[in-house]
């Protein structure tokens, strides 16, 4: 009996603990969808806020902030990928000692706030590539930086988890050159890590605020924040809304990983022209 | 003129910061001829093959191939096929695919892609497994399945790093058997590094036994393990037993008693070591001269017992006896020993 209790009280404590997070977390969430998707007359579910919002009556338009991000997102992922995939391959391969070095860096975003960022940028590119400031995709390599915290740990995870050295080797003997063995050898073995990189390199994009904000471009955050002024309802709905996608976008990657655990991408290299 | 050898290293030197992993090394393989690389952990055999397979670039030195200068060729143009020590098919592909791979590196039709690696699959005797994913399969077939696909692309030459030492025993067995009949099918010349002396042997028109970076000797096996050219080669290849004494006329004096063996090489008086092979420890029932021993152990290994004896002077060595012979022995008593001068070997003390 005794035993018994001692066996359940870390798990009534480690519930306790579930419980007061998951309240702390979605009690907010839950107050913003409540505030966002009811109405204080009616006290039924409605999407009017979100409409109004959308509708691009008043501020920016709403659909030209969520295309931008969305090519942002889109372009920065594409960006991130084919520096880093063929970067960290040869870091793995050609330098395992730097390693250490390289996962320090790629941890200075976090240090380096974006406000600092894109001051540095301004005062480097302003004279000579002021295009760079100008053009709202060129916030793309901006956005890679910021994103390389998640990128490297991804696609660090990926590699480590297959033995590339081997498989490059056996490539190469094969007669594929460097590019060809990335892309039909390591690339395909490590979809999962390329998956969650893209993943999170989006959700880091489409949530990002200062940097579009202080550059004057009006992505899809800097809308939120502009239109939420305007409508108090709609900027928590639509807050919700995009927290949901993001949910979505984490859920695929958890989905894809299972179903690489239960069969291998097949790849019918013969059946290929 | 000759035709030019099939492989061919010329004084290559190669060193990893301090360390000197080849020194002056020369090796030539004949056309179709299979030699393998032996030697102990860190003497510079996988360094050798990674040499010729061109993932380690020499500091000096060249490596041909049929006549061909190729040190600077890159790894995915030097046209060999590697089988490497740990699984490395590609996980995304079916057997058939893995085997395809290089055909399509070298952009084969689809259909001799197809018909090439069903050939290359039914020469290992998978060809019912071609639908098959790594995962799915046994090291011995992964390992067959690496087998074909370093052997679809008709490679100039077979490299094969350890292939069998992931494998079970009778596995590898098997395995070996059947690298050596499809090499001596398709003739191709082959470099075969392993420690095992025993693989070595059974599979090789000549073993290389390698000493830090340097190539002690090179012979057909039996040659290899009748004549060593060296103490090192010796132990190395087979057991032996070491029995310490003092070099004196036509022999040496050991505290086991006279141990007749050529020593023109050896000063009188001049400390020595006789090794002896365990089948040239020849015994017999007392009272048919020679030294006498007692029996420590009898263990029996199939074809052979391996006998313990130790000799007055407290020296040990063992004795292979072919067989039902050793029946007649037993533990704790007393045989007649002699040595047979064939399997009997002595350096310098």
């Amino acid at each position: 009996m005794a035993a018994m209790t001692t066996r359940q009280r870390p798990r009534f404590g480690l519930a306790a603990i579930v419980i007061l997070c998951g309240l702390f977390f979605f009690v907010p969430l839950y107050a913003a969808a409540k505030f966002g998707f009811y109405s204080d007359f009616k006290h039924k579910f409605t999407l009017d806020p979100l409409k109004e919002l959308t509708a691009g009556a008043k501020g920016p338009p709403f659909r030209t902030s969520v295309w931008l991000s969305v090519r942002l997102a889109a372009s920065t992922t594409v960006a991130s990928l084919v520096l880093m995939v063929p970067t960290m391959v040869w870091l793995h391969l050609k330098v395992p000692k730097l390693r250490p070095v390289a996962e320090l860096v790629s941890i200075l975003p976090y240090v380096v706030p974006a406000i600092a960022l894109v001051a540095g940028a301004s005062k480097a590119f302003r004279t000579a590539w002021p295009f760079i400031l100008v053009n709202p995709l060129g916030m793309i390599p901006l956005y890679v930086i910021v994103a390389l915290p998640f990128t490297y740990r991804s696609l660090d995870a990926g590699l480590s988890a297959i033995d590339l050295r081997t498989l490059a080797e056996a490539s190469r003997s094969l007669g594929a050159g460097w590019l060809r063995t990335i892309r039909s050898v390591v690339v395909p073995n490590m979809v999962t890590s390329i998956l969650g990189a893209s993943f999170l390199t989006m959700a880091v994009v489409l949530g990002e605020y200062t940097i579009s904000a202080l550059l004057l471009h009006t992505t899809f955050p800097v809308y939120l924040v502009q239109a939420t002024g305007d409508s108090p309802r709609g900027g928590p709905a639509l807050s919700i809304l995009s927290i949901l996608v993001t949910w979505l976008l984490l859920g695929l990657i958890s989905l894809t990983q299972r179903r690489r655990g239960s069969s291998p991408i097949a790849s019918p290299l013969v059946r290929k022209g | 003129m000759s035709e030019p050898a099939g492989l061919e290293l010329r004084g290559v030197r190669k060193t990893f910061g301090p360390t000197v992993a080849l020194e002056s090394f020369d090796l030539t393989l004949q056309q179709g001829e299979f030699v393998s690389l032996l030697g102990p952990s860190g003497c510079g055999k996988t360094t050798a093959l990674r040499v010729v397979a061109g993932f380690e670039p020499a500091d000096s030195g060249t490596v041909l191939v049929a006549g061909t200068d190729v040190s600077s060729v890159s790894v995915n143009k030097r046209d060999m096929g590697m089988v490497f020590q740990s699984y490395s098919l590609f996980p995304h592909l079916t057997a058939l695919d893995n085997v395809a791979f290089g055909l399509r590196m070298r952009r084969e039709s689809t259909a001799k892609r197809r018909q090439k690696a069903g050939e290359m699959l039914e020469l290992v005797g998978l060809s019912t497994q071609s639908g098959r994913y790594a995962h799915q399969m046994s090291g011995g077939q992964q390992q067959r399945v690496a087998l074909a696909r370093a052997l679809a692309i008709s490679p100039r030459v077979l490299l094969l790093d350890e292939p069998l030492s992931a494998l079970d025993a009778k596995v590898r067995v098997s395995l070996r058997d059947e690298i050596r009949r499809i090499q001596r099918d398709l003739g191709i010349t082959t470099l075969f590094v392993t420690h095992d002396q025993e693989e070595a042997m059974a599979v090789s028109d000549r073993v290389g036994v390698m000493s830090n970076g340097r190539l002690e000797q090179i012979g057909p096996p039996a040659d290899v393990y009748r004549r060593p050219s060296s103490a090192f080669v010796a132990r190395f290849v087979g057991t032996v037993n070491t029995i310490e004494g003092t070099v004196g006329s036509g022999g040496v004096d050991t505290g086991a008693g006279f141990i007749p063996v050529p020593v023109d090489a050896l000063a009188v008086g001049a400390p020595a070591k006789v090794l002896v092979r365990p089948e040239a420890v020849l015994i017999e029932p007392v009272g048919n001269g020679g030294l006498i021993a007692s029996v420590t152990s009898l263990s029996f290994r199939g074809a052979v017992t391996r006998v313990g004896l130790q000799i007055r002077g407290g020296i040990s060595v063992v004795s292979d006896v072919a067989g039902t012979t050793a029946e007649q022995f037993s533990s704790g008593g007393e045989v007649s020993l002699r040595f047979d001068s064939s399997g009997v070997f002595v350096e310098p003390g």
